[in-house]
Order: C-alpha cells, then structure tokens, then sequence
C-alpha cells in the first residue's frame, strides 16, 4: 500500500501558498520521512475573497477543491494536510495502516490557554465542527461518499448555509467536512460508527496576530503569542517537537530562509 | 397478566392535555416497537371520560388510580406516582413519562433491564446524542449524593421484593414529602414534590442504590430541559423558540440537524402539534 502526504496550495495576489506548501514538504520529509504530493492550481473553481489579518488586505481565498483528494492523491494512504499545518514532529505517521478509513479532528487547542479562536460548533445549536486542516483517508466507498457530499456542500453553498445555520458566504472546507462527518455519522454524535479522530486528535493553532519570532532549531520555533482581547501585549513561547497550524501565511514566508536551511 | 409492558400516568392539569400527550406516546410505540408493545394508561376515575373512543383504542388497559386521586388538588400531579407498582398490569413495566416519543424500537433494553429488579435511567442525552452533563437541574441530587435517577423511563419487575419496599417508602415520602425533605436534604431541596427526588431519596435511605440504577447508558432518553443542551448562555426553558423541529411523514424526528433515535422527552407541552399526532396516527393506519 502506498502512502504519502498531499498538500494543496493555491496562490493568490500576495500569498505564496506554493511556496509554503514547499517549505512544509521539508518538513515533513524531514520528521515523517513520507512522500508529499503538492497540488496547485487546477482552475476550475472561481476564488473567494476574504480579509487576511496578516496581511491587513482583502485577497482571493481558494480553500475550495479539497474533495479532490480523492482522486488526485497518487496514494493508497493519503492525509491531506493544510499547507500552513507545519509538521514538527513524526506523530501522524501513526495512521499508516489504520483499520480506519477516514479520520479527521473536531478538537483544536490554542498556543495561549483559554485563547478563543473559532466556534466549537457552526452555530449555538448546531453541529460539532470539524477541521479540514487534516484528513487521513484510503480509497474506499465511505471516503468517496466523504468527499462528494464536500463536493456537494459547495455546489449548494446557499441551502446549507439555511439549513446548518452558519454564517458567511465563503465556502470553507471546515464547514464542508463538518457536515460530511455529520451525515456519515447518521446525523447524530457518539455512535458507535462515528468517523474516528486522528491520533494527534488536537491541532494546536496559531492565530493570524501570533508572528514566528524565530526558528531556534529543527522543529523548535519560538512565538510571540499575543493576548487574547489585549493586542498591545504579548507573550513568547518556546515550542518543541509540536506541530501547529500557523494561520499567519506572512510570517512562515519571513522565515523561509531559515525553515530551508534547517530542513534542507 | 401480560409479561411486558409500558405504563404512563396522565392527569390533566388547566393548562395541559396529558391524555393526549399519552396517546401520542401509546401511538409511537405501537409503531415503533418490534416485541413489547403493550401501553396502559391510568387516570383518576374523574378524568377518565376525558380519554375519547380514538384515544382509548391504542391503550391496552385504561386503568384507575386505586386510592383515589392524591393529586387532585395540586398543579403539578404527580402524586399518585407511587402507585404504579399496585396497579400495573405487566409482570414487568417500564413507566414513561407522557410527555415523550418513541422514536426507534428499544426492545433489546428489556433484557438488559430484566437482569435488575428495578432499573432506573441514571444518564440522559442532549439532542445531539451527547451524555448530558450539566447538573443545573440536578443540585440537590449532587448535593446530597442522592442516585441520579430519572422515573420518566424506569423499569421494575413487580415480583420483586425491592419494588414494593420502594414504592411503600416513596409513598410515605410523597404523603410527607416537606417533613422528608427538611429532615434529609440540605439547603437545595426543591420547594415542590418531585417524582426523582422522592423515589431517589426512598432507594438511598433504603440503600439499594446498586440495585435499582442502571450502570450502562441504558435505558436512556433525550431529555429537551434547555440547560442540558450544552447550548452556552441560553436560559429560556422553552427550547423550541431556537431549536427548529423536522417530523416527517415517515414518523422520524430531527431536531436542529440531529436525528432523534432516543426516547425523546419533549418537556415543552405545546411542541406535540396536531400535525404530529396526525402523522402518528396515519403511520399507526398505514
């Protein structure tokens, strides 16, 4: 059974996704010694536009064709992790030949405690969310059903946005693969057939504010972490040996240099 | 007398119909249920003509409370809860609350519950099928170590010797139930008589906790009271103002985008719309 990492990355105006997409390749060559699978633009789908902090600008947002994966990954095995997911250590390649199909995470944690970054769920009564930021899968019937109802959340943006009550009218891959995971788990939570978690089943994430200070090392970074609710203060964090998805794209290409030297 | 069967209590109060609440429940089950299907009812002699012919059809035993109606001068009835072993019909019975649906067959929990003489529901579900953890309802249950028992789904065997001590004791509660309450629970006894607390507070002064609670998820239901759900901040107890409702024709219940396969203990009164009955009665023909 083959087995690798697939990586989409999509540029827009500002943002070279590619190119951090490259770096994370590295990465996790370096600590999962896996071969990475990078997708860029295959055009067929009109991008978003969205307001990056890191940026401070409204750029073009193409998060959408994950349910592509399926038939674009050369592998038996696939995770398709998000590009800006830096992979710090070898802990996923536990899911190597798992009995399970498809695994993915509803748990997120932040590098600052108590830190609020996103909804646990799409609205106050709705459906846990889930995290499209990485999703192991092999290539089976349920996994296929997986990614078409994705498909199909995005082909009918509009009704399930009524019918699952979230806001905005950018397609998200979360939001796609929350209500995915929640029709394949009958609609319900905690049944015996739930799709299971990945075995590192919390993402640690950085948010937009939160800058790379420096890479001290391989796989130790050091972070200014700033204050939930406080932006004019901040904190420096030293982390080791722990994958995290920073959502500040800025601050990853400011140390492309580093990250290539370290992970040549 | 029948092996197994379902027995509900339904009195009538002025603001709500129980007798029709029961024969929506007595209707879902009738539909839902593969093996046990038996549903009696009791009322007080007084309200019995309140059961109309179609109501009445669906019930296997229409019965009368013996003893009188203990409840008749109260708001909230449930008086007359300790009767249920005197009067039950089956050699085995669960007592449901009238105010639920069945929504899936649970027969297989029986011989579960048919291992204990008594096998009360100990854990409930929000409507998203998650173990309800939040204890707002529940402080004088925490706070005096009482079982965390819930009679809205509670099984008992009426051979057994467990069941009439516990009934004996909780009607002695029921009949005292300020005295009782005073003398056993601290500061956050509840001002009113609650079927849980006095059948709760009877099974631990008798110390038959063990025997009588469930020590499995089942038997369970999916009780609606608003602060179970998780939801945050939301204190209004009528959830049904932020929590749309799909019945289909078919007979199955979405609530937001969960499907209910649970006993589903509506707890609002005015959720059980006509068109539900409706719906219930037509699955019921066809």
């Amino acid at each position: 059974m083959s087995k690798g990492i697939v990586i989409f990355a999509f540029n827009n105006e500002q943002i070279d996704y590619e190119k951090i997409a490259r770096l994370n390749a590295a990465m996790i060559e370096y600590n999962m010694n896996v071969p990475v699978h990078i997708i860029t633009d295959i055009g067929a789908v009109a991008p978003g536009k969205r307001h990056y902090k890191d940026y401070n600008q409204i750029l073009s947002f193409n998060n959408s064709l994950r349910w592509n994966a399926f038939e674009l990954s050369p592998f038996d095995e696939t995770l398709v992790l998000d590009a800006d997911y830096l992979i710090m250590n070898d802990r996923f390649n536990a899911v190597w030949g798992s009995k399970n199909e498809l695994m993915l995470n509803t748990d997120i944690v932040p590098l600052f405690k108590d830190e609020f970054i996103e909804e646990k769920r799409l609205n106050d009564f709705g459906i846990t969310m889930a995290w499209a930021t990485a999703i192991y899968f092999k290539k089976t019937t349920l996994v296929e059903h997986f990614f078409n109802i994705m498909k199909h959340v995005h082909s009918n943006y509009g009704y399930y946005r009524q019918v699952y009550e979230f806001h905005g009218d950018l397609y998200r891959n979360d939001f796609a693969a929350s209500i995915a995971r929640h029709m394949l788990n009958s609609f319900t939570e905690h049944t015996m057939t739930s799709i299971p978690f990945l075995p590192v089943s919390k993402m640690v994430v950085a948010k937009p504010e939160d800058e790379i200070v420096d890479f001290k090392d391989v796989n130790h970074v050091k972070v200014k972490i700033t204050l939930p609710n406080k932006p004019n203060e901040c904190i420096v964090n030293s982390i080791k040996h722990t994958n995290v998805h920073f959502l500040n794209k800025k601050t990853i290409l400011d140390n492309s240099d580093r990250i290539e030297e370290l992970y040549k | 007398m029948n092996e197994r069967g379902y027995l509900i209590i339904a009195q009538n109060n002025q603001t709500h119909d129980y007798t029709r609440m029961a024969y929506a429940l007595a209707l879902s089950i009738k539909n839902t249920q593969s093996k046990v299907k038996g549903v009696s009812i009791a009322l007080p002699g007084s309200e019995s003509h309140l059961l109309s012919e179609k109501q009445s059809w669906i019930f296997d035993n229409v019965i009368e409370f013996p003893w009188g109606d203990a409840a008749a001068l109260a708001d909230w009835k449930i008086n007359n809860k300790w009767k249920y072993v005197h009067f039950t019909p089956y050699k085995e019975t669960v007592i449901l609350d009238a105010d639920m649906l069945f929504l899936s067959d649970y027969s297989h929990w029986w011989d579960t519950m048919s291992k204990q003489d008594i096998m009360a529901t100990t854990s409930v579900l929000t409507y998203r099928n998650e173990v309800a953890k939040n204890t707002y309802y529940r402080r004088t249950f925490v706070s005096n170590q009482l079982p965390n028992i819930y009679t809205a789904f509670m099984y008992f065997r009426k051979n057994s010797k467990i069941i009439w001590e516990v009934a004996k004791l909780t009607q002695i509660i029921m009949e005292n139930w300020e005295d009782f309450y005073l003398k056993y629970l601290d500061a956050t006894r509840p001002t009113w008589l609650s079927a849980d607390v006095a059948y709760a507070l009877a099974i631990k002064l008798l110390g038959v906790e063990d025997e009588c609670t469930s020590k499995i998820l089942t038997p369970t239901f999916v009780h609606m009271k608003t602060r179970m759900q998780d939801t945050g901040n939301l204190a209004d107890e009528d959830w049904t103002k932020y929590i749309p409702t799909y019945f289909t024709n078919d007979c199955k219940l979405k609530i937001g985008n969960y499907q209910q396969y649970y006993p589903f203990h509506y707890h609002v009164k005015e959720w059980l719309t006509d068109d539900i009955i409706k719906k219930l009665e037509d699955a019921s023909d066809g």
